[in-house]
This record gives structure tokens, sequence and C-alpha cells, in this order.
């Protein structure tokens, strides 16, 4: 076959594979638009049923059960628009219409599903769904789902829901790839923290990889313990600076003077954010006397934001004597102080 | 003449450009099909990442980082004040807004301070990276999240690293004053710093061709396709060309254009590599390479990622003399960045960076517009002259116009399906004529401004040259 036949073919073979595409995407557009006035047809006579329910005029059990998965998923998306209409006025309400029409049934069928993205909707479905058996059983069963989405999902339903029984499992479960990384299972452990009333510090004690302990600190600066500071300060040694900066953010949020000597010291660390929020945590935990020093000695950092964040510290905690009347020694110190009003913008 | 045609070694010359010609050709197309198979995936992956529970918990959660909106403006009197009440709707928990008034020569200043009652304010400068001096601060009690910052006009890049100077949050981000943004466009944009917050360095946003579609209150209601033909080769070339390719370099992490309109940096990152670059048209791409460079340099592996949504709405030039403007412009701003950054072109110190992305620029993007005209010109006329053969043309002409037709279609298709943007079954079709009718003139017009650009870049011009705009309130089509 010569190159040009091969070029025929090529394009031939592309040019079809395009048209089938476009065909295609009409069709799925033709669908889709019949889909939406079903759904719409859905929301029509729910809308009827639902309302009366949520406002109470109602009882729960007179709604039907959906018959079709079409109009599952076109009430709980009604719910969900009425939901954010409502700005969770009503969220009891809706939460037990979900379970009277099965959708936690529903939900822990899409977790079945062989695409991530069905998992996760089912998993925020379970999420949303009230405090049953089956949806509890669920979320947990997809703590082990091999995608790291889905088990942040159902980690934060279970947060949210207060039902994270085994803290070791969830953070396992995170920590097993990249699903700790995200801000989200940050979210999930600070949740926990503040509800979780049980003594959970043996965790503090083991050892865990460098996002696990992240969220550990996460969870045992919203829990707020005083007598746990001396396990979160160890973690002061750590040498990921993210774990450091978690640690110092936790002690700020405790606030207890047991974690000055420590944010003291963290002020001399060699990344800049660490030194910022060790100053910050200093204006939580500490007192003008034992940290001012420290505190003005940082308003000659290298970092500006570190000066900034010092100047605020030593503010709130009514320092503002040892800066009146101080000769600014640089530039940004003018700026700094200007800012505060420590000094008139015409001097600058 | 034909005699001497065949028989000198100007023949083979031409036989070898052509074979040159085509080779490249076939190799960019090529290249962009498998930039589609690339894409899929990737969209596929920013699809799981967008669900609505993430953006009520984005608008709910403590751990959502806040951002800081860089907006330079230059004589904008007559829509800045709506651009700004347009980003002060925008959904996001903590937002800080810094309007930069690069010395404009109209009433842009006097607009902003009588609409929302701006009174001088304090603020630290610390000049951590360059710009022209700042005249006045102002802001008010008000709306407490809201800076205008008044300086001498130094250009858009001096008023950004002004603007970056001031900003309090952790993430920046660089807006056209004149572009509109979707309501939630900082929620979807956000999500890889949510995934990846240690990581991620920068985000942009897909900017889509405003033109034809339903506008009101700064908000894209219903998304319609332009109804003049440049416009509409815009709307096809906005998807083939900028949301493929971007996607895919998502996928192999290559990303190196994150457009000014819309983009989310790290601020401390920009901050320590000296904001962004002066005397430059193309500052937004400089910055993305160097953002690259900087990391590989201090081997500090970055992620630089490109998200799908169209959060960003912009007013395509319609006509050619000020669509020929822009792609000059931003052909020039190409080559400049390439020049600024040629040693790590080929170079394997920076990755995938140097050994991919930037060569393929210098290939695709400089050497190939310059070789395709030419072979526009050269091989109907030398096949007509008897040099090449027939079937020289016929393969020419399959390789750069039904492939492209078939690319420019696969893009669109892919593009809808993962999106599904267009509601009304006539858009999709006026699309795909757009899709196909591009491929005859509008492309080959791109090439010849790129040329442009390049020699406009070899005679060192600069500047921006002026960019009228209609303004988005008009009736749609």
């Amino acid at each position: 076959m010569t190159l040009l036949q091969t070029l025929w073919l090529l394009t031939a073979i592309l040019l079809g594979l395009a048209l089938l595409l476009w065909f295609a995407l009409l069709a799925t557009h033709s669908m889709e638009s019949r889909r939406a006035k079903k759904t719409a047809r859905y929301h029509e006579r729910w809308l009827d049923r639902l309302l009366p329910v949520i406002d109470d005029e109602e009882a729960l059990k007179t709604l039907p059960l959906p018959k079709r998965r079409e109009e599952m998923e076109a009430v709980i998306g009604l719910l969900r628009e009425l939901g954010e209409r409502f700005r969770g006025s009503y969220s009891h309400s809706i939460t037990l219409v979900l379970d009277q029409i099965g959708a936690a049934r529903f939900g822990c069928r899409l977790l079945e599903s062989r695409w991530p993205s069905q998992r996760i909707r089912g998993a925020a479905l379970l999420a949303w769904c009230g405090t049953t058996g089956e949806s509890t059983r669920g979320l947990e069963h997809a703590l082990d789902d091999r995608d790291p989405r889905v088990r942040l999902e159902a980690a934060m339903g279970l947060a949210r829901k207060q039902l994270i029984r085994d803290p070791e499992r969830v953070l396992r479960a995170l920590c097993r790839d990249r699903a700790a990384h995200s801000l989200i299972a940050r979210d999930v452990f600070r949740v926990w923290g503040e509800t979780e009333t049980a003594d959970w510090s043996k965790l503090l004690k083991r050892q865990w990889p460098e996002y696990g302990w992240v969220l550990l600190l996460e969870a045992a600066g919203a829990a707020g313990r005083a007598e746990w500071v001396p396990l979160i300060v160890a973690r002061l040694r750590h040498p990921s600076r993210l774990v450091v900066r978690t640690a110092l953010t936790a002690l700020e949020a405790i606030g207890d003077p047991l974690g000055t000597e420590a944010a003291r010291k963290a002020c001399l660390h060699s990344d800049y954010a660490v030194r910022r929020q060790a100053a910050k945590t200093l204006a939580a935990c500490g007192r003008l006397d034992e940290c001012g020093a420290t505190l003005m000695e940082l308003l000659e950092d290298p970092a500006f934001e570190v000066r900034r964040r010092a100047l605020r510290s030593l503010l709130e905690l009514g320092g503002k004597n040892l800066l009146t009347g101080k000769t600014p020694a640089d530039d940004w110190q003018r700026e700094l102080f200007v800012e505060a009003g420590l000094i008139a913008p015409e001097t600058t | 003449m034909t005699q001497w045609l065949h028989g000198s070694g100007f023949a083979t010359f031409l036989w070898t450009v052509g074979a040159i010609i085509l080779t490249l050709q076939g190799l960019q197309n090529v290249i962009y099909l498998l930039q589609l198979g690339r894409a899929v995936p990737e969209f596929l992956r920013a699809r799981r990442r967008a669900s609505r529970l993430r953006e009520w918990w984005l608008l709910s959660s403590e751990n959502t980082p806040p951002v800081t909106l860089l907006v330079p403006g230059y004589n904008e009197e007559a829509t800045i004040v709506e651009s700004v009440r347009s980003l002060l709707t925008l959904q996001y928990p903590e937002i800080e807004i810094v309007v930069v008034n690069d010395g404009s020569k109209d009433g842009t200043l006097a607009r902003l301070i009588e609409a929302f009652e701006l009174q001088p304010v304090r603020r630290a400068l610390p000049h951590r990276v360059d710009h022209q001096p700042v005249l006045g601060l102002y802001g008010t009690p008000r709306l407490p999240g809201l800076l205008v910052v008044d300086k001498k006009n130094g250009g858009k890049a001096d008023a950004l690293n002004a603007a970056l100077d001031l900003a309090k949050h952790p993430l920046v981000c660089a807006v056209d004053a004149d572009s509109l943004l979707d309501a939630d466009a900082l929620l979807k944009a956000v999500r890889p710093f949510i995934d990846e917050p240690e990581s991620t360095a920068a985000v942009g946003g897909t900017i889509r061709v405003a033109n034809g579609c339903v506008v009101k209150a700064g908000q894209v209601l219903e998304v319609r396709a332009p109804s003049g033909w440049v416009e509409l080769f815009q709307a096809v070339e906005y998807i083939r060309a900028f949301l493929m390719a971007r996607m895919a370099w998502t996928r192999s992490q290559t990303v190196t254009i994150i457009s000014g309109a819309f983009g989310i940096f790290h601020r401390e990152r920009l901050l320590e590599m000296g904001g962004y670059s002066h005397g430059t048209v193309g500052e937004d791409m400089e910055l993305v390479v160097r953002l690259h460079r900087h990391a590989h340099e201090q081997n500090e592996p970055i992620q630089v990622w490109h998200v799908p949504d169209p959060v960003c709405w912009t007013e395509a030039p319609d006509t050619l003399k000020l669509l020929a403007r822009q792609r000059t412009r931003w052909q020039r701003g190409l080559c400049e960045t390439l020049w600024r950054h040629r040693s790590m072109i080929g170079s394997p110190k920076y990755g995938a960076i140097g050994m991919s992305a930037l060569p393929q620029f210098l290939l695709f993007d400089v050497v190939t517009p310059v070789l395709e005209l030419l072979g526009l010109l050269l091989v109907p006329l030398c096949t007509f002259a008897g040099i090449f053969s027939v079937e020289f043309l016929l393969a020419y002409c399959l390789i750069v116009f039904v492939f492209g037709i078939c690319i420019s279609l696969f893009s669109f298709v892919l593009a809808e399906f993962s999106l599904r943007r267009f509601k009304r079954p006539r858009d999709l079709w006026l699309m795909a004529l757009g899709a196909i009718v591009e491929n005859f003139g509008y492309r080959q017009l791109n090439s010849a401004w790129r040329v442009l650009g390049i020699w406009q870049f070899l005679k060192k011009k600069q500047g921006w040259g002026d960019m009228q705009r209609k303004g988005f309130q008009k009736p749609a089509a």
C-alpha cells in the first residue's frame, strides 16, 4: 500500500469516527432533552407530594416509593434543590423524606457501581440520609473503596454524622494514598476532633506517616484538650514542616500556656510559614512578659509576613507600649508601624 | 523554464522543503490526536472532582483557602464599577479584591471612589516585587474585602505586581476587569488546591467566548453559538486549541499557559519568583514557564492544573482587524517567552517542560506556521508547474484539511460530551459547521498572523495596541 493510500484510509477512518461521534452527540443531546422533560414532569408531580410532608401538613407515610431509577434520581435532585432553597431550614424533614423513599438503599446500590463518579454520589447520598444501620454500614464499607475520593466522601459523611467508631480505620483508609493530602481529609478529622468525647490520646503516642500526623494534630487542636499539649509539643521536632505547622496550629487552638515555650523555640525554624504560625500561636498561648522579646525579634525576620504576624501578636498581647516611640529599623517595619497606626503616615 | 526547474537542484530543494512541510504537518496532527486521547481521562477526573457536595463543603468549611482577586484596570471608567460589583457577588467564603488603577487617564479611580464611597486607608506595602510607585490606597469599612490601589502607569504586569504585593490571602487569582466570571468560578477552580494543597502551584480556568450567549446582570445565563463567522471560528478554536490542549497538558503535568483572564496562584511562590515579569506582552505564559523553571531549579515538584469548567467568559474580537491585532500580540508573547527561557528548551533538567512542552511550542507554534504558509503557496504552484505530483498535493490536502476537520470535530464533540453546555440543537449544528469551515481560510489566516507576530518579535515591537470592546449587554443573537 502506498503512502497516499494509507493516508486516504487513515483520513477515511478518522472522518468516519468523527461523524459517528457527532451523531452520537446529537443522539445524546436529544435523549438528554427528553430526560430533562421527564425529570421536570417528575419534579412537578413530586413537588405537590413533598411540600406538605416537609411542612408537616401530611404524614411521611403518605409518600410512595419511587418506582424507577430515573424517578428516584429526580426526587433526590428535587430534594437537593429544596434543601438549597430553604438554606437548611427543613434539613431534618428532608432527611426523613430521604429515609422514607429508600434513598439509603439506592445510595448503597450506587456504591456498587463500577464508575467512581457514581460511587462518590452514593457515598454523598448516604451521608445525607438519616442515621440508619444501612447508611452507616454503606459508608463504613465505602472506606475500603479503591478510589480515594469515595473514601474521602465516606469519611466526611461518617464524621458529620458523628459515626466514626474506629478512627484508626478512617486514618488508615485516608493515608493509603493521596486522599490524606486533601483539605477535606483535614476537615474530617477536625469535625471528628470537635465532637469525639472519648479519650483517643493513645493515637498520638504511636508512629504515623507525615499526613497521618497532620490529620491527628488537626483533630487534637479541635478537641482542645490541654492535657494533650505535651503529646502535641513532641511533634514540633518532626522533620516535616507541615507537621510542625499543624502542631503549632493545634497548640494555638488549645491556647494552653504549656505550649508557649515550644512555640517560642519554633520561632527559630528555618521555614517562614512555621515561624509565622509560631508567632500566631504565641498570641494564643503566651503572655507578653514571656514572649514579648521573641516577638520583638521576629519584627526583624527576613520574611515580611512573619513580621506582620509578630506585630499583630504583640498588639493582641497588649504590647503596644513596647512599640510606641520605637524608631522603625527599616522600610518594612515602617510600613507595618504605619499600617498598625503606631506612627503617622506623614513620617514615611 | 520547466526544463530548468527539473534539471537543476532547485527541484530537489523544493521536494525536500515539501517533504519537511508535509512531515511536520502530519506530526502536528498526530500530536493533536494524541492530545485528544490524553484529554479524555482528565475530563473524567475533573467531573469526579466536581460534585455538588464539594461545592457545599467549600462554602462551609473552615479549611477552604481564602483568595485575593488581583484586578488590574486601565482606562475602564465605563465598566469598572459593574465589574467590581460582579466580583463582589462571587460565591466564596473569604475573598479580598484588590483593584489597581494603573495610571488611567480617564475617571476610573473617581468612579470607584464615588460608587463604593471609598476613603484613604493605611496598608503596609513591602515592595517585595517590582512595580511603579503607589499614589494612594482606598477602602471602605462597608466592604472590608475591597482595596483600590492608585498607582503610576506601568502596564498590566506592573499593576498585577502591585496587587500581589498588597494581597493578604495565600491564594491569588488574576482576573481581567473586562471578562465575566461565573458566580461559582472560584469554587470550581480552587478544587486542585483542596486536593493537593502542598504541591499545587497554579490553576487555570477555561476561558470561553461569550459572544452570542445570553448575558444578564454580569452572568452567562445560556450558552449559545455566536452568529458571526469570526466569533464562531474563535468559539470553536477556544475549545479545540485551548481547552483540549490544556487538558492534555494537565494529564502530563506540562501546563505552561494560564490565561491572564483567570488564573489562581500560590501567592508566596509568585513572590519568591519576583512576581510578574515586565517587558513582555505574554506575561501570563512567561509566569507559568518561570514557575516551572523555579520549581525544577529548587528541586521542588509542583503541579499546575487546568480545570475544564468554563469559569470565565470573554468578549472575542468581532472583526478581522481586531483579531489580527490580538493574535499577533499573543504570538509575540509566545516568542518572547520562548526566547527568555531558551535554555530550558530541550534540557532534560526541566523534565517534560524542557523536553516536550517547550519544544512543541517552538516546532508547532513558531516553525510550523511559517512552513504552513510556505506550503500553501508552494505545493499547489509546484504541482501545477509539474514539480510535485498530484498525489503529493492530495496528500497535503488530506493532512491539512481533512485531518484538521476531524480534529476540530473530535474536540468539539468531546468537550460537549463532558461539559454539556449547549442547550439548543441549532447551536450544536452551528458549532459543527464552524469546526468544518474554520479549516478553509481561518486557520490559514491564523498562521499568517502568527508569522506576522514572529516578524514583530524580531523587529522588537512593544505594546498591546487598542482592544475595543462592545460590552456584554448587547441583545443576544
